[in-house]
């Protein structure tokens, strides 16, 4: 076998190899220069030029043609990943433009951070999908450290501490993942999943092989579930923000989200499928039921839970569960789809990651943006006098909350609008009950995503009426100068509506589905082929 | 036509703008623009209705135009926006959300009330609108642009929209212009509304997907399309198929037939539907918020919202419940007519009992549109006649009366009964016109308000819906309308009989009689009422053939279910 | 073959694994949960060198050495989270941390009282990287 790093890979790698590089460079050398060098600068450079490398190799499909031998996979949902990462880094750069003593390290964090979300959606091996993730984990302690605000020495404990607990549970579920399959290639593992009789994978019956699956399955989820938040896992989230200062509290929940949900497409590529070949039971049923009912928790507590808020980085902590919880909802439903459905979960799961990002990137920049002039916003009545003494930013941040309650012309009501379409729209057959019960159980997804809308609306209402209408005694005289944080607030401004008028421009069918596209099986073609050793006891 | 068509959304959404970027400049300018733009709006839907009337009588064949709902040629906008599904070579227009208008009889008529409406509250918001008058215009125009939308749209998805998207001006509207108590009056508007339009969305969504999956016999879907004129022929075929099926065998609600499914989800998809509707009506277990909306709200804003706004839940129930979910409006009915009536006497009881002008408007209101709701869910020809006459009425009746309340706040500034009194005597112009048009509210033969209830009683008196207590209900509703004298008489005793009361008046000016630029706007509405009051046929003409269709769908119900009432008798294989 | 099974490891890692949560949840002392998630990790590693030897390949053992970098990463960072964790409270027990949280809970700080903090001893202060340290001058950034 040829050992050699072939160029065709080099250069799929690299906009995130540039990233990787260029950032060790800064936190080398930038120490020495901190007030002389424009760090900011540098890195956009560094983000731009990663880009243009990423632009430039558009289309690529794959480095080598066989998945099964390649750590990394193109394709247009890898390409899309990649793009949003680089892109929420460039975003989240503006936030620390301003010069303070940490910006080196500050700039360099936040280009790896950007780099391991991106590397997390090419991730074809189950190695790479890890390192990406603690590539987005660990800077953010750093950052969260330097950047929170009174509190952020306690809230990055916290973080901290549930984070390698939760890493500790990644890594048991890819350990059995990879002992029950015998490979850490996720395209062999997706089809050993797909495909195989469970009881030929661990050499035992087949109740225990089920038993045994449920391993991974449970703790992946649980590794997954904390970096995307995700209801049983959510306990640091309300804290973490509320230490974290605003422009953390858009790091935090922006990027590990972006990794997180990559990981889980990555990881359940295989339950994801809508089209694909005869799924086992066990992908076909378990797994949709088990996003059913974490979409279901996570929407319902998350929302409940903000409503009992008055801190708007809680609320905000606890609306972003929420938004994770209508994403599963679409994960839940994506392997649902007709077999010759052009739109599938996974294509609404992935606009409404994207929308919530802009929205949520938007507000808390903002927010940001507004404390810098007075006393730190912390309750939602604190946002009064908003709209007298910035009324443009007042509406942007109401277009923002608007796109996240879900309301007409803005991204997130189309983002809404379609998961629940998916839901709405599990086909059925006359004669077989069980897509009958399917088919009842996602109307009803349906039912509890839209009733939680309007139970959202309610603490969103209460943000935009604490801009707009609490009254205010007494204004402080206050001047906003112009910051480069304006450049992306505009920008993602422009994005949400536009995105709420024209969706076609991300929202495609047919877009996201490559990720388990119809690649030859392997029948022992793969180098580890997945079954080859399963009775090779030595 | 279709450039007017498009013009009507355009303008407002830029005189929006305008006014938005004006905020700084003076009040006088960004007023002078509001009325210049919504008289331009006006003469544009003027010219609209023109043209419809023309089409309409020069090809008298355009009336059966088939069994399509589609709006009249030359008159649609399509731009396609967002595909869910690859176009099949039946229907090119599968699966895709389109940005869809066009104009019909439906929709016409109300197309130049929303127009009429909103020069009104321009106007009556005149003088009192001195806070920020930018941001007051923009939002109103703003509101008027998502209403015209909503009237205008042929698609489910942007009909939804422009449904939901009223609610954002007027929260601001309320909540930042109303009275002491407008947050929590805007807070309200804005939940209940959003929450039931939330559940439309999730009906309509259910609709599309059920007529997606199976009008025909096979398990192979059709694609989904979310244009309402293809909408309404696959609801056509889908109940055509369901009623062809012999009684018994295949029952109607039994799980296992396609169209068993398709009419067994209508009754659920029919309720999701109706609760958003119900809302923006709003009709009687779902109006509490309406009462504290209304009284809070700046009279301007009161005017739109029971003028037009209304309107729009109405045209709702017309536009996409009767044609789409025919059987469930069949089954239902009932419980929509016994809403109206209830929502009739309870309104107007509730209207006699209160001591504000604004909250008498509010409550009489409800009562209005209590004779819609019968009128439609009567589900015969007369009866959608008499509804679709009293959208259109109550608009301008109400419309009118809420206008010279404002002006009343206005001069006196104060909306309570008890303050004033005996002002016959000051504003003789005044006073007359407000008795018009209460007598118009009244009922009063040969006035506008008299046809629409009368065809709405009508029809529900002749509903042949079986188990369905239409004599009852009818009876009901014209107890109703005595009620609606009742109160109106009373205010008008109150205020314009007896002696004088005035509170003291403000800035020592004497309040003057009409203005010009009121009797500019109150003259020809009030002849606008005598006509339609003493030649309503060249309106219900213009209507029928869109009425027709939709109570030929609810008839063909109708005697499927009267078939299958006496099914044994009927040769099986019918 | 080996007369020790998969079975045999698999428990171990089981065993390191469980180990490690049960101190995770229990303790208080910062440093002590840190070694407890770092047993954990261990306990994962051993699984992963199991299934690589019963599986025949190298993906397994490879991975371990990513978890071994990956966890000295993260040994580096909560050595210097907990040193200065330290300085601000003067004690190691994370349950002093307790500012943030929900309205209306009481603190689970239900040690308050028990013990005297300790007076604060002079500790020595590390300046930022790349800049010269000051003699005799608090430089600290925390």
């Amino acid at each position: 076998m040829d050992n050699s790093i072939p160029m065709e890979l080099l250069k799929f790698l690299s906009p995130e190899g540039t990233l990787f590089l260029l950032a060790s460079l800064i936190l080398l050398i930038g120490p020495f220069f901190r007030e002389k060098v424009s760090w900011p600068l540098v890195s956009l450079i560094g983000f731009l030029v990663s880009y243009l490398l990423l632009l430039m190799q558009a289309g690529t499909a794959s480095p080598g043609d066989n998945p099964y031998a390649s750590v990394v996979l193109g394709g247009t949902l890898s390409n899309l990943i990649r793009h949003f990462s680089l892109g929420a880094g460039i975003f989240l750069l503006f936030l620390f433009w301003d010069r303070d003593r940490f910006q080196p390290e500050t700039v360099g964090l936040l280009m790896i951070l950007a780099g391991g979300s991106s590397m997390v959606g090419m991730a074809n091996d189950l190695t790479v999908l890890y390192l990406g993730l603690e590539l987005v984990t660990i800077p953010s302690y750093i950052l969260l450290y330097c950047h929170g605000d009174s509190n952020s020495a306690e809230s990055t404990m916290k973080y901290f501490f549930l984070s390698i607990l939760s890493s500790a549970f990644l890594l048991l579920g890819i350990a059995f993942l990879y002992g029950l399959t015998g490979t850490t290639n996720i395209a062999a593992i997706s089809d050993a999943l797909l495909l195989a009789d469970p009881a030929k994978l661990f050499g035992a019956d087949a109740l225990a092989a089920h038993r045994l699956l449920l391993i991974p399955i449970l703790g992946i989820l649980a590794g997954l579930g904390f970096k995307i938040s995700m209801v049983p896992f959510h306990f640091y989230a309300p804290d973490v923000y509320q230490g974290a200062g605003y422009r953390m509290s858009a790091v935090l929940a922006t990027m590990p989200k972006i990794a997180g949900f990559a990981g889980l497409i990555r990881i359940f590529a295989f339950a994801l499928d809508h089209g694909g070949p005869a799924p086992t039971d066990f992908a076909r049923d378990n797994i949709p039921v088990l996003f059913w009912i974490l979409a279901f928790i996570s929407i319902t507590l998350g929302n409940l839970l903000a409503l009992l808020q008055r801190n708007i980085r809680r609320i905000m902590a606890y609306s972003s569960i929420a938004h994770t919880g209508y994403i599963l909802a679409a994960f839940a439903v994506a392997s649902k789809a007709a077999p010759d459905s052009a739109f599938t979960g996974l294509s609404a799961a992935m606009f409404y990651l994207i929308v919530y990002f802009f929205s949520t990137f938007g507000i808390f920049a903002i927010l940001h943006y507004l404390e810098q002039g007075r006393k730190p916003i912390r309750d939602w009545d604190d946002l009064a006098g908003t709209s007298k003494d910035n009324p443009v930013l007042a509406v942007a941040l109401a277009i923002f909350l608007f796109s996240l309650t879900g309301i007409p012309l803005t991204g997130g009501f189309l983002a809404k609008f379609a998961i629940v379409y998916c839901c709405a729209n599990v086909p059925f057959t006359l004669d077989d009950p069980v897509s009958w019960e399917s088919h009842y159980l996602f109307i009803l997804l349906a039912l509890v995503i839209v009733l939680n809308a309007a139970v959202a609306a309610w603490y969103y209402l209460k943000l935009i009426s604490g801009i707009f209408l609490k009254p205010v005694i007494w204004l402080e005289d206050k001047s906003y100068s112009f910051k480069p944080v304006l450049i992306p607030i505009l920008a993602s401004l422009l994005i949400t509506v536009v995105l709420g008028i024209y969706p076609s421009l991300l929202l495609k069918p047919k877009a996201y589905q490559e990720l388990i596209e119809k690649r030859p099986i392997a029948q022992g073609a793969g180098i580890h082929g997945p079954f080859q050793l399963a009775d090779g006891k030595q | 036509m279709n450039s007017l068509v498009l013009a009507i959304l355009i303008i407002p959404l830029a005189a929006s703008a305008a006014c938005f970027l004006l905020r700084k400049a003076e009040g006088s300018i960004t007023r002078s623009i509001a009325l210049a733009v919504s008289l331009a709006l006006l003469a544009l839907t003027s010219k609209i209705s023109w043209d419809y009337l023309e089409l309409v009588s020069g090809h008298s064949q355009i009336v059966s135009k088939g069994n399509t709902f589609a709006p009249v040629e030359g008159s649609t906008v399509i731009k396609e926006l967002f595909r869910f599904q690859p176009a099949t070579d039946t229907r090119p227009d599968a699966g895709v959300i389109r940005f869809y208008l066009g104009i019909d009889g439906l929709n016409v008529f109300i197309l130049q009330l929303t127009t009429v409406v909103f020069l009104m509250g321009v106007i009556a918001g005149w003088k009192s609108v001195k806070h920020n008058p930018g941001a007051y215009y923009g939002l109103l125009f703003f509101l008027e642009f998502s209403t015209l939308g909503a009237f205008l749209s042929f698609d489910l998805v942007f009909f939804y929209i422009f449904f939901e998207l009223t609610i954002v001006p007027l929260f601001f509207l309320i909540g930042m212009w109303g009275g002491p108590n407008r947050q929590y009056a805007a807070k309200k508007l804005f939940m209940y509304t959003l929450a039931g339009g939330l559940m439309t969305l999730l009906g309509l969504i259910a609709l599309v997907t059920a007529l997606g999956q199976n009008p025909g016999k096979s398990n192979t879907p059709t694609p989904v399309t979310f244009s309402i004129p293809d909408l309404v022929s696959d609801s056509m075929k889908a109940s055509a198929l369901v009623n062809n099926m012999a009684p018994g065998d295949e029952g109607l609600s039994k799980l296992g037939t396609p169209s068993g499914h398709y009419a067994n989800m209508q009754k659920w998809i029919f309720l999701a539907l109706i609760l958003g509707f119900a809302i923006k009506v709003p009709a009687v277990p779902f109006h509490t918020w309406q009462p504290t909306a209304y009284f809070e709200a700046s009279t301007p804003i009161t005017l739109i919202m029971s003028g037009i706004l209304a309107k729009l839940g109405v045209y709702g129930f017309l536009r996409i419940v009767l044609p789409l979910v025919p059987m469930a409006t069949m089954d239902m009915a009932w419980l929509l007519g016994w809403l109206g009536a209830i929502g009739i006497l309870y309104g107007a009881g509730c209207a006699i009992a209160q001591d504000d002008f604004k909250k008498m408007a509010a409550y009489s209101s409800l009562s209005h549109l209590g004779f819609c709701l019968i009128g439609i869910f009567a589900l015969n020809e007369t009866g959608i006649t008499g509804g679709v006459l009293q959208m259109i009425n109550h608009g301008l009746i109400t419309g009118a009366l809420l206008f010279l309340i404002a002006g009343l706040g206005d001069r006196y500034g104060t909306t309570r009964l008890k303050d004033l009194g005996g002002l016959g005597a000051r504003l003789k112009v005044f006073a007359g016109m407000t008795m018009f048009f209460c007598m118009c509210g009244a009922g009063l033969p040969l006035l506008n308000g008299f046809v629409g209830e009368i065809m709405a009683l009508f029809g529900m008196f002749d509903s042949r819906n079986p188990g369905y207590s239409g004599t009852c209900l009818a009876a009901a509703s014209a107890f109703g309308m005595v009620l609606g004298a009742w109160y109106l008489l009373n205010f008008l005793m109150k205020v314009f009989f007896g002696p004088v009361e005035e509170p003291p008046f403000r800035n020592e000016e004497i309040p003057g009689d009409l203005s010009r630029m009121e009797k500019a706007i109150l003259f020809p509405l009030a002849a606008a009422c005598l006509y339609l009051g003493c030649f309503p046929q060249p309106v219900i003409e213009t209507i029928r053939p869109e009425v027709r269709l939709i109570s030929k769908i609810a008839n063909n119900q109708v005697v499927s279910l009267v078939k299958e009432a006496v099914a044994p008798a009927l040769p099986k294989n019918r | 073959m080996s007369p020790i099974d998969l079975k045999a490891y698999l428990v171990l890692g089981a065993i390191l694994f469980g180990l490690g949560l049960v101190g995770f949840l229990t303790r208080r002392n910062m440093i002590i949960m840190f070694l407890s998630a770092e047993l954990m990790l261990q306990g994962v590693a051993v699984d992963f060198l199991a299934f690589g030897r019963f599986r025949g390949n190298w993906q397994g053992q490879s991975f371990v050495l990513f978890i071994l970098t990956v966890a000295a990463c993260e040994a580096a960072i909560a050595m210097g989270l907990v040193y200065t964790l330290y300085r601000l409270k003067n004690s190691l027990d994370s349950g002093k941390w307790s500012d943030l949280r929900e309205e209306g809970l009481d603190s689970p700080d239900d040690l308050e009282g028990a013990w005297a903090p300790a007076e604060k001893p002079d500790y020595p202060v590390l300046p930022l990287a790349g800049i010269k340290p000051q003699s005799g001058e608090e430089t600290s950034h925390v």
